[in-house]
């Protein structure tokens, strides 16, 4: 079916937020011109929100009204003492040498309200209700268009909210929405089309999609945000460093590189973050000395390495039962708890890869193997979520850098929790996972199914600490 | 042959079979005809091609395509991915692995059927003389599998997720992709292989598929076993026979006539009671020796039953589930290689761009400035008049108090009425302003409603119109310095429009009134008043440091820091020995240089608010300041005691090495990784704490400790790169120590 197409005019007065109420509404940086000075925007210019590609709505910038107690006064003067309705002065002024000279700019506002569906006047909430606003109201009300009063800045603590409301309720405005283009959230900008859809009978339908579209995306976005963040995690939990512990100069330059590694691949999940929140990746610049601790060990023999290899049924050695039993049978002959357990090494090897007959003869040529500690995962994942977590909360037409969170804002687990969530404990068993390093060799980078599963496991966690409540701890797992 | 049927079923079962899929569905009125699996796989492909952002494909052409079609955003996506030049490669790919992994699966089943044929022919192989125990026989073939089976059903039910990736189904398809990894080693190969792993990993039709593979397998087993069984009783003599040592023999009876109902109800021939009886001492029964036929149709009666047909059946459902599966899959467009694409495939949003009726007129404007000269001249003149314009009250006194001024009020100016007001006083009244001092807020701004009012005020007297900026704090907490640089800029822009001369605009927030700023309103007034206002020390001393500093070399040597210093110190000359004590400088330098320097640290450290001491750049330029100011002490007087200075290079060791000790443990960075603006930061910052010491001194420590607190941002971080940004900083900290002042007067 096809929803009517509802128009929109954004006006106000200068310096309010016109501008960057459209960018937010759009998810469009780059959408006209922001700037905290006078008259930036002096043309109507206008974009369409899109649903399943056809235009639902148009929603028209227009430049402020700057001087309002002079049009009115003009207007006033215009009509004179005869008894006229308030669009007939306006068209005539329309029509008049004022309309493209003095007034040039409050002209093209009107002009555009008359001509939309609705007008959404934006209010720069700290302001006091002023002569001016009184007399913007009193034109836009001229003009025979619903307006929804849009409240802006209301994250600012000088916003008067009450106040503006008690006024606005005094000249018959009750629908009103309130709004901060730069902090985002996504609860009042339903509610704004929620106040449009008060005063919109006829694009109901529209609006309601609107809505709900919104909402999809959003939750899309989380998706994706949470898979990008898990491959992130899989790929440095997978990744280890075979070296040397005797050649400790060998043994630091591996290290090094290391930590470069992975911090250029966490650059990546950041810049992969911002493209998906449509962000130009100047907006956050990464936090230099990222903390990552490269640690000496080997967990091979770790209760979880000889689990993958059969001495504890679970996981993997499970499934490796489930193969030695069909090879045990095949060959004839041997006893059922042997067959288990070779089974379980067999499906061990192969559902860990290679990598394991290679990891232990390294160990026995006196080779040790690198790689990054739990905390420096869990710190990724929880700096990952904090980023994700302020992007859905900002505005696009936020000016300002995106700030790195710092170590104070997200707590690790208050004990000292030993376990990593399973997909990440398997990755650490499985070097094939890991994405790291082998630029030299991508062509055998092995899609292991088992990594999609682990990361899709991953990722719907990561999902969930993302919806999390903004007031609740962040931990992870 | 039965082997090579179920081949075929499980070949059916592999993912790429395009031709079949594709009828399995239509959607009806697409571009490009109808989507189905294989498309989905195409574009999952494409996905892992992509996924390293640097082999984004970027083809308009395929992206057009995709966008001309009316359909869903997947819709989009998987036309995207037929109309890339990549897309016959890739597709060809596609089928490469799907073959190389059928071929595996045949072999598996092949391997199984010899399995299944060799494990029955090791069971019946014994010493011809003696019979052959029954229930081993039926263990060996039905009993061990049907553990198996019975693991396979509980993981189903209870961890499906285990099933997409570890069984015998799996093993196959991992070799299947392994060997196409090692045949073909193109980029295209491996994106195919990690699109088919990416489905078996993420869908239901994973372990489906491995589970039609996996009964596919044991199907063939028991089909050799079958075979065998049926050649060697077919060609041998065999007796059967049942033993035990601790169970009673009621319970072989049972347990047989339980194993044999089934069998037994599809028609195969069973022992009956007598005869299981007899079976258990068969060499001297006669009823066991011809019983033989019953035996042998109850052992491939089970095999059929138990091993068999069990596995016919989930073979079945296997493959009719992964035929559901792969018709229902969709892509899961939220992973973030098809959600990058919807801003190309499906737009949220489209500029429509400017949509004004007619350009500008230019010289608009212009009509308004070339009529500005006043109206009436010739009035006498009276005392000066202010008003407040869109101002809220201020929050001391209104008008602001200053000396021997009486104000005429104009109150405060909110709308047009008051703008008439105004306006109609002006022109009524018999006298004529001496200045008309207009004061606006810094939060509000300037529009052209503002320029016009000014506009007509102007036109209305002869006298000279002053602009008060006021509310800066307000604004300052509200953005950085570089907004309200801005706007104080923009009010000037205005004031310049409207003809005012720009001395004639002060910036002063009447919020926090201090004397300064009076005195600063009371030249605006006219020179009768307090004269010009004096020039504070704290503000040469700021001029000094933007002075300086934008003649240093990048990186300042302890030398270039100290003139600076001694600079500084000179314009508080006066107060020389007080602040020399403050810092418990010696009279003169000489001997150990650290001593003394260690102790002027101390001293600025001490004095430091909690927050900045926290902050280890601040921490160290205080350290700096004592440091610089106790040498600055030490020789400010006698010039003659600079040359009695050891040589820079020690004294900048000294100044280091004091600096060191107050880095906290754990910065451990080296002095000669940070880049230099920091350094100059460290100098500034070192500059301005010895400038406001040097200003504050006469105030008790505790006072100088909370004006510091005040004046001095720890998070408002300098670009000590750029002479305007230093002089923004300087600027924020004099205005913010006004406040303080002005607040620490109150107490
Ligand atoms: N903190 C905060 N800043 C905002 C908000 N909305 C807008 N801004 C800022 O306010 C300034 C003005 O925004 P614009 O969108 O250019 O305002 P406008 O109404 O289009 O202005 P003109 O086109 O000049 O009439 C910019 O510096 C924005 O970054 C908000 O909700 N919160
Ligand atoms: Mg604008």
């Amino acid at each position: 079916m096809r929803l009517p197409l509802l128009t929109a005019a954004v006006v106000g007065h200068t310096n309010t937020g016109k501008t960057s109420l459209l960018r937010t509404l759009t998810r469009d940086v780059g959408f006209g011109q922001v700037s905290d000075r006078p008259a930036t925007t002096h043309h109507v210019e206008g974009t369409s929100v899109l649903l399943d590609g056809r235009t639902v709505m148009e929603l028209f910038d227009t430049p402020g009204l700057e001087d309002s107690i002079g049009l009115l006064d003009h207007l006033d003067a215009l009509a004179g003492d005869r008894r006229v309705e308030g669009i007939d002065v306006l068209n005539q002024f329309l029509q008049s040498a004022d309309a493209w000279g003095r007034f040039a700019q409050e002209a093209k506002a009107i002009r555009q309200v008359i001509r939309s569906d609705i007008a959404l006047y934006v209010i720069d909430a700290r302001d006091r209700v002023l002569g001016k606003h009184r007399d913007e109201l009193e034109i836009l009300s001229r003009c025979a268009t619903p307006v929804v009063p849009v409240l802006n800045f209301t994250a600012d603590p000088d916003a008067k909210v009450p106040t503006w409301r008690e006024h606005l309720a005094r000249v018959n405005m009750h629908a009103v929405a309130e709004f901060d283009t730069v902090v985002l959230d996504e609860a009042s900008e339903q509610r704004l089309y929620e106040k449009m859809r008060t005063m919109l009978d006829s694009h109901e339908q529209t609006l309601r999609a609107l809505i709900q579209e919104r909402r999809r995306q959003r939750e899309a976005l989380i998706q994706a945000s949470a898979d990008v963040i898990g491959d992130l995690l899989i790929d440095v939990a997978a990744h280890t460093v075979c070296v040397r512990v005797s050649n400790s100069q060998e043994a630091a330059g591996a290290l090094q590189a290391l930590r470069e590694r992975v911090r250029v691949r966490e650059q990546r999940c950041v810049d992969q973050l911002l493209e998906l929140f449509r962000f130009r990746p100047d907006d956050c610049p990464l936090e230099a000395g990222a903390l990552i601790n490269g640690r000496w060990g080997l967990d091979l023999f770790s209760p979880e390495a000889l689990k993958q290899f059969g001495l504890h049924a679970g996981g993997g050695a499970a499934a490796g039962a489930f193969v030695g039993v069909v090879l045990d049978v095949m060959a004839g002959g041997a006893t059922l708890g042997a067959a288990t357990a070779a089974g379980a090494t067999i499906g061990g090897l192969i559902g860990a890869g290679r990598a394991h007959g290679r990891r232990l003869i390294s160990r026995a040529r006196g080779s040790t193997e690198l790689r990054c500690e739990d905390a420096t995962l869990r710190l990724l994942a929880l700096r990952q979520i904090m980023l994700t977590r302020a992007l859905l909360h900002r505005g696009h037409a936020d000016m300002n850098p995106l700030p790195v969170p710092t170590s104070r804002r997200f707590s690790l687990p208050k004990r000292a929790s030993p376990h990593l969530p399973l997909s990440l404990q398997q990755a650490k068993l499985r070097s094939h996972w890991s994405r790291l390093g082998s630029g030299a060799d991508s062509t055998l980078r092995d899609s292991d199914p088992a990594r999609q599963t682990a990361q899709g496991a991953l990722a719907r966690m990561i999902a969930a600490i993302v919806q999390r409540p903004s007031d609740a701890d962040i931990e992870f797992p | 042959m039965r082997d090579a049927r179920i081949a075929t079923a499980c070949f059916s079962g592999c993912p790429y079979h395009g031709a079949m899929v594709r009828s399995d569905q239509n959607l009806p009125g697409t571009e490009g005809g109808a989507i189905g699996f294989s498309d989905r796989l195409l574009a999952e492909a494409v996905r892992a091609i992509e996924r390293d952002g640097a082999a984004a494909i970027n083809e308009p052409s395929a992206d057009a395509r995709a966008v001309e079609v009316d359909g869903d955003f997947e819709h989009r996506v998987i036309v995207r991915a037929r109309s890339l030049s990549i897309a016959a490669p890739l597709g060809e790919a596609l089928r490469q692995v799907h073959h190389a992994t059928a071929v595996i699966v045949v072999l598996v089943v092949l391997l199984a059927a010899g399995a299944g044929a060799a494990t029955a022919r090791a069971l019946l192989t014994v010493d011809r003389q003696e019979p052959v125990n029954f229930f081993w026989v039926l263990g060996g073939v039905v009993g061990f599998q049907s553990v198996v089976l019975l693991v396979w059903v509980m993981l189903m039910l209870a961890r499906p997720q285990i099933l997409s990736t570890g069984s015998l189904g799996a093993v196959a398809l991992g070799l299947g992709r392994r060997v196409t990894r090692i045949l073909h080693k193109s980029s295209n190969h491996a994106a195919a292989v990690e699109a088919t792993g990416a489905i078996m990993g993420r869908s239901s039709i994973g372990r489906w598929t491995l589970g039609a593979i996996s009964h596919g397998g044991w199907l063939a087993f028991n089909v050799g076993c079958l075979v065998l069984l049926i050649i060697m009783l077919s060609t041998r003599h065999y007796t059967f026979t049942w033993e035990t040592t601790i169970l009673s023999s009621r319970t072989y009876m049972q347990l047989t006539r339980a194993v044999a109902f089934l069998p037994h109800s599809i028609g195969f021939p069973t022992p009956s009671a007598q005869q299981i009886d007899a079976a258990q001492w068969p060499i001297d029964s006669q009823v066991a020796q011809e019983s033989r036929g019953a035996w042998s149709g109850l052992l491939l009666g089970s095999v059929v039953v138990y091993g068999l047909a069990p596995r016919l059946l989930l073979l079945g459902l296997c493959l009719d589930r992964s035929r559901r599966g792969r018709v229902r899959w969709r892509l899961d467009t939220t992973r973030p290689g098809y959600l990058r694409l919807q801003s190309r495939l499906m737009p949220q949003s489209a500029r429509l761009g400017v949509v004004d009726d007619r350009p500008d007129e230019p010289g608009a404007e212009a009509v308004d400035a070339a009529e500005r000269s006043p109206l009436r001249t010739g009035r006498p003149v009276g005392s000066p008049a202010v008003l407040a314009l869109e101002m809220e009250p201020p929050a001391s006194a209104w008008p602001p108090p200053i000396k021997g001024t009486s104000w005429c009020d104009l109150g405060f100016v909110d709308d047009g009425n008051d703008r008439r007001r105004v306006l109609e006083h002006l022109t009524a009244a018999s006298t004529e302003p001496s200045v008309l001092v207009v004061v606006c807020s810094l939060t509000t701004t300037p529009d052209r409603g503002h320029r016009g009012f000014l506009d007509a005020v102007q036109r209305e007297i002869g006298s000279p119109l002053g602009l008060v900026l006021s509310g800066g704090e307000s604004l300052r907490r509200r953005g950085d310095a570089e907004s309200v640089r801005r706007r104080v800029n923009d009010w000037r822009i205005l004031a310049a429009a409207v003809g005012l001369p720009s001395q004639r605009v002060i910036e002063l927030d009447l919020d926090h009134c201090t004397d300064v700023s009076l005195t600063k309103l009371a030249a605006l007034l006219g020179a009768d008043a307090a004269g010009p206002p004096a020039v504070r020390r704290i503000e040469s001393a700021f001029d000094l440091i933007v002075e300086h500093v934008g003649r240093w070399p990048p990186i300042a040597e302890v030398k270039h820091q100290a003139d600076l210093h001694r600079a500084i110190g000179a314009l508080y000359r006066q107060d020389h020995s007080s602040w020399r004590t403050f810092l418990r400088a010696p009279v003169e330098l000489n001997g150990d240089l650290m001593v003394p320097l260690r102790a002027g640290a101390d001293r600025v450290v001490g004095l430091l608010p909690d927050q900045l001491r926290s902050s280890p750049r601040w921490l160290a330029s205080g350290a700096l300041a004592g440091a610089l100011g106790c040498i600055t002490a030490a020789t400010l007087v006698s010039p003659a005691a600079i040359a009695a200075l050891p040589m820079w290079s020690a004294l900048g060791a000294a100044v280091a090495a004091v600096m060191k000790a107050f880095r906290p443990s754990g910065a451990a960075k080296s002095d000669d990784d940070s880049p230099p603006t920091e350094h100059r930061g460290d100098a500034i910052r070192a500059a301005t704490l010895f400038a406001l010491l040097l200003e504050l001194q006469g105030k008790d420590e505790a006072a100088i400790t909370r004006i510091l607190e005040q004046a001095v941002d720890a998070d408002d971080v300098i670009d000590a790169g750029s002479a305007d940004s230093t002089r923004a900083w300087l600027d924020g900290i004099r205005h913010r120590l006004d406040v303080a002042l002005a607040e620490e007067a109150r107490r």
